[in-house]
């Protein structure tokens, strides 16, 4: 009786394994890892095309409205060094003014969404239109396309420290982060 | 017993195969194949931010951070009514000002904060809160904000210098040499830095270089001579650089009416201009030509001429006439109607202006004596002045 009591003992440890085993290979089997391969390069593209290409290299209609009409003074600016120039120098500085009384000559319809607006030109063509995306500059989301970023599988995010001058040698900004997220 | 030996071998054969099983179908995490896109990412964020480090964030900091201390110190110097001794006093201030933003103050009351020195030298000055250069602008402030961000944001732990180093150890150079030019100076400085992002690290030191203008500085030359006698009226000068790239008496006119600067191997660099120490600079030397209708300068008698007016010459002991009595009036320039009254070139200048010889059409360009003396007459000079006949305060009127 002893011997056969052992045997059932082991009998039932066997069973529990193989139970165990078979319940751990139905889940992972159902574990899927979707590739990041192509959102991870698409972001780090993205971002260092933002940080890298000057003004004077773009062939953009904004851009050339901007350049034309002397509200963009440095034409050696990288996108993102302007962006950031419209966005302290023109969006925040207009907060507060009215059509009918336009701050410092400068009509706040037309002058307080600078920085959104040089995005929204230039950002809509680097990234093909299956991927949606969001650019943030210090914290604040300055352009995106597409929605569902809180329900995507996978969101990738890349960053990249920005700093510039104006006013020639006397001011100097940043530095500041900048981060695009990339998502489909 | 047959029976129970089978049972055995059975139950050990099924505890093989299901732990075969378990082992080849788990998915197994820290595998290094699946890690190596995200370490790879890692890199070269971590090598991106390395690289504007060196080439581009610090040098922008250092052209910054220098030029605010130079602005500052040029203002440091009209308030203390005292230019500094000489180069070396030059360098050190700068070092200290350029790198921390404070000074050993010249009066006497340690080592403060530029703005407060400055506030508490000048008596017009309440609030050192009210005057900004070098505050939240200094090179280590620039270096603290970008540790901080590279930690916050890419973490990075950046150590840019050794908490052990004085300002000494960056070994700040100011300089003026052929690469500058007359119109920039250049600043070199030793960075040394180290940046960790866990799985790599980069230790490094270089030497950083990085020219820069001094446009809208003001000459500390005027600002502290023309306190002293025998104007003892403050009169400031900002650099701008001459835009002209030929002389003849209408371009001197101009120059005079700007006292913009233009080149003069025998003139001192702007970075002299500082110190006491008034040297010719081959390289570097500048020149602005005195404006008396803008300047407070002494009452001028007609006919008696006392000074070269070229700035380093009419503020310096280092530009006698070079034959006792040779200082010449300008034709047209140094009139009795003129705004320019009383200007004069010593021979040497006449010559590097090209006025020492007729123009085009002969007619002499200088002239001794008294005003009624000049060789040309109002309707000469009217036409010989045309060309700038549109100029803000123009001698002429366009005809």
């Amino acid at each position: 009786m002893a011997k056969r009591g052992q045997y059932f003992t082991i009998d039932a440890f066997v069973a529990m394994l193989v139970v165990a085993t078979g319940l751990v290979l139905v889940l992972a089997l159902n574990t899927y890892q979707p590739s990041t391969a192509q959102p991870e390069v698409l972001s780090q593209e993205f971002v260092n095309t933002l940080a890298q290409v000057k003004i004077k290299e773009m062939n953009n209609p904004f851009v050339a409205q901007q350049l034309k009409g002397g509200n963009i003074t440095n034409p050696d600016n990288t996108l993102l060094q302007q962006v950031y120039e419209y966005y302290s120098y023109f969006d925040s500085f207009l907060t507060g003014c009215s059509p009918s009384n336009p701050c410092h000559g400068f009509d706040p319809v037309t002058y307080t969404n600078m920085s959104a607006e040089l995005l929204a030109s230039v950002a809509k063509d680097l990234v093909p239109a299956q991927y949606s995306y969001e650019i943030l500059v210090d914290g604040v989301p300055l352009n995106s396309r597409g929605t569902g970023q809180q329900e995507a599988k996978v969101l990738i995010s890349s960053k990249r420290i920005i700093f510039g001058i104006v006013n020639k040698s006397v001011e100097f900004w940043g530095p500041i982060v900048v981060e695009v997220r990339i998502w489909q | 017993m047959a029976i129970s030996k089978k049972g055995f071998y059975f139950t050990i054969l099924g505890i093989l195969i299901v732990t075969v099983l378990f082992v080849a179908f788990v998915p197994l995490s820290g595998n290094l194949k699946d890690k190596t896109p995200s370490v790879r990412s890692r890199v070269t964020v971590a090598d991106d931010f390395v690289e504007t480090l060196k080439t581009s964030y610090v040098p922008m900091a250092l052209r910054t951070s220098s030029y605010n201390a130079l602005n500052g110190l040029s203002e440091l110097a009209k308030v203390n009514k005292q230019l500094f001794a000489d180069s070396a006093e030059l360098q050190a201030i700068f070092a200290d000002a350029m790198m921390t933003g404070s000074v050993t103050c010249p009066d006497g009351g340690g080592i403060k904060e530029l703005e407060t020195c400055i506030c508490d030298i000048d008596p017009g000055c309440a609030d050192p809160n009210t005057i900004t250069f070098m505050r939240g602008r200094d090179f280590k402030s620039r270096m603290a904000d970008i540790e901080t961000t590279a930690e916050q944001h890419l973490q990075l732990t950046t150590e840019i210098g050794d908490s052990s180093w004085q300002v000494s150890d960056w070994n700040v150079k100011l300089y003026q040499n052929s690469d500058t030019g007359a119109f920039q100076a250049g600043v070199n400085i030793t960075l040394k830095f180290a940046v960790a992002g866990g799985i790599s690290r980069w230790d490094d030191t270089v030497e950083i270089q990085e020219i820069f203008s001094f446009e809208g500085i003001e000459d500390p030359l005027y600002s502290v001579k023309t306190q002293q006698p025998p104007i003892d009226s403050l009169y400031t000068n900002k650099f701008r650089a001459a835009n002209l790239t030929h002389w003849n008496l209408t371009n001197t006119w101009l120059a005079i009416n700007g006292q913009n600067y233009s080149y003069n191997a025998k003139g001192a660099s702007f970075l002299a201009r500082f110190t006491e120490a008034d040297e010719p600079s081959e390289c570097c030397g500048i020149e602005s030509l005195i404006n008396a209708d803008a300047m407070p300068l002494p009452p001028i008698t007609e006919g008696v001429m006392d000074a070269t007016y070229s700035d380093w010459c009419y503020f310096g002991s280092r530009c006698p006439p070079d034959t006792d009595g040779e200082l010449w009036y300008l034709t047209c320039i140094s009139r009795q109607t003129g705004k320019f009254k009383g200007f004069a070139f010593d021979t040497a200048h006449l010559s590097s202006y090209n006025l020492s010889r007729p123009d085009q059409e002969g007619r002499t360009l200088f002239y001794q004596g008294m005003y009624a003396d000049d060789p040309n007459d109002d309707a000469q000079c009217a036409n010989m002045m045309q060309i700038i006949c549109n100029e803000a305060g123009a001698p002429y009127p366009c005809s």
